[in-house]
């Protein structure tokens, strides 16, 4: 038991004195320093690696909520505004209220004969002057 | 001699028969020949009151319903009638206090104080008279009952229906002068639609030849065409319009609002008939419209550049086709 434990020991010690070896000549090798050219040009490239980054970083800033904008309006355009050139109006009444409009109108015209209509008694008991002006071809009595 | 005295006389008597005005096609009232005929078959109360245009000679007190969308709002009017001139004024609680129409056989002149303006419009009488005598021309059924006092007045009343026996109008006619005197309006569900009604008349009232001058100086004149050409140009709509010589006459322009946008209408009256043009800025579904139209109401819609028109009309579809190529639909 004894002379495995011994045998163990001696062999680490030998492993230990030959990394010591190993170092004194790792230290004894000469040191060599740095280029300043070599420093210089690295330090060119980071310079011009991190000029490209922030562009990118800046470029991102613009293109990326652009392009949310226009995906929000390209959704606005295909969802909202089906027909070009024609506003959305509530559907469900429109062809009803002109033909109600035509017959409320025709009524109002009929029965009032020589006396105001419907229309005339709500547009023409406003206090303000109509808009013409003397490109409409109003003319002064 | 006696032979040409005699054939003298026979000539006067043909002269004679033929000016007079009973024939269903067209007479003369004031002195114009008018583009409607009273039929032979309407009731003779209605007759006499189509014949009457322009003969009548009367003042009263008027008071005018109409229906609005859920509204029904009433004015009172003051009217002095004597053959084809009228002059109508409101009394001085009315929201239209101020305002004068004089109307004769060629215009009709609306003076609005308050706007400083004189609007020239196309004479809506005739017009009038002119629907009532097309419905006789129509697959409508008359009756004519005793109407009981209006305005102090003994009438007779003659009521319109369909052909189906929905009630369409309501006339109450004073028979010895043609006079009417309350009429009443209703939709195709029963609802009254407008009326009017005199409450007081006078059938020997004093008129004075000034009663129906109208000529207050500094006013803006205001034509249907001058209106109608501001609001295209103010409101950017579409130049899209009937001719002024072209069988319609432009009785008003306006705006009004429809889901929310503007939307503009002329009317255009014609020989009795009363057509619409509506455009706006949305697309109209012709089906719907289709479902709409009744035998008295038909439609035509279109579009073009952008808009939407849409004709309404108490003529035949063929008509409203017509119409529609006019302007390029």
């Amino acid at each position: 038991m004894n002379d495995k434990l011994n045998f163990d020991g001696r062999m680490l010690d030998e492993k230990l004195a030959a990394q010591a070896q190993i170092a004194d000549a790792v230290k004894a090798l000469p040191e060599e320093p740095l280029s300043l050219a070599w420093r210089s040009d690295l330090n060119t490239k980071l310079h011009a690696m991190a000029a490209r980054r922030k562009k990118l970083d800046l470029f991102g800033w613009i293109w990326k909520p652009a392009a949310g904008v226009a995906l929000a309006g390209a959704l606005a355009v295909a969802f909202v505004a089906r027909e070009p050139g024609m506003a959305p109006v509530a559907r469900k009444s429109i062809e009803k209220e002109l033909v109600n409009s035509y017959v409320e109108s025709t009524a109002s015209w009929e029965v009032s004969t020589d006396g105001v209509s419907s229309v005339e008694a709500k547009e023409k008991s406003t206090q303000a002057p109509s808009e013409w002006d003397q490109e409409d071809g109003s003319a002064t009595l | 001699m006696r032979k040409w005295l005699a054939l003298a006389l026979v000539c006067v008597a043909c002269v004679s028969i033929a000016q007079v005005p009973a024939g269903p096609r067209g007479f003369k009232v004031g002195g114009q020949k008018r583009a409607w005929g009273v039929g032979l078959d309407l009731p003779p109360a209605l007759r006499s009151a189509l014949l009457s245009l322009g003969r009548t000679r009367y003042s009263g007190t008027r008071v005018v319903t109409q229906k609005q969308g859920p509204n029904r709002e009433s004015h009172t009017e003051f009217v002095i009638t004597d053959g084809i001139r009228s002059r109508v004024e409101f009394p001085n609680t009315s929201a239209l206090r101020g305002q004068v129409i004089v109307e004769d056989n060629e215009h009709r002149r609306h003076y609005m104080p308050d706007k400083n303006e004189l609007h020239i419009l196309p004479p809506r009488r005739e017009q009038a008279f002119g629907r009532i005598a097309q419905l006789g021309k129509r697959k409508f059924t008359f009756t004519q009952t005793p109407g009981g006092m209006v305005a102090g007045l003994n009438t007779q009343l003659v009521t319109v229906s369909d052909p189906k026996g929905n009630v369409m109008q309501r006339l109450w006619i004073e028979p010895n002068s043609g006079l009417f005197v309350k009429r009443e309006i209703y939709d195709r569900t029963g609802a009254l639609q407008a009326s009017f009604e005199f409450t007081q008349m006078n059938l020997r009232p004093r008129i004075d030849a000034s009663d129906f001058n109208l000529q207050p100086k500094g006013v803006r004149i205001i034509t249907p065409q001058i209106a109608l050409n501001g609001i295209i140009k103010r409101e950017r709509f579409l130049d899209v319009k009937f001719p002024e010589n072209g069988g319609l006459q432009l009785e008003a322009a306006h705006i009004m609002k429809i889901g929310g946008q503007a939307v503009l209408v002329q009317n255009y009256v014609g020989s009795g008939h009363r057509v619409s043009l509506y455009q706006l800025r949305a697309s109209v579904d012709p089906a719907q419209l289709g479902r709409l139209a009744r035998p008295e109401v038909r439609t035509y819609s279109w579009q073009s550049s952008g808009s939407s028109f849409v004709l309404v009309g108490d003529v035949s579809d063929a008509e409203l086709r017509e119409l529609a190529r006019r302007l390029g639909g």
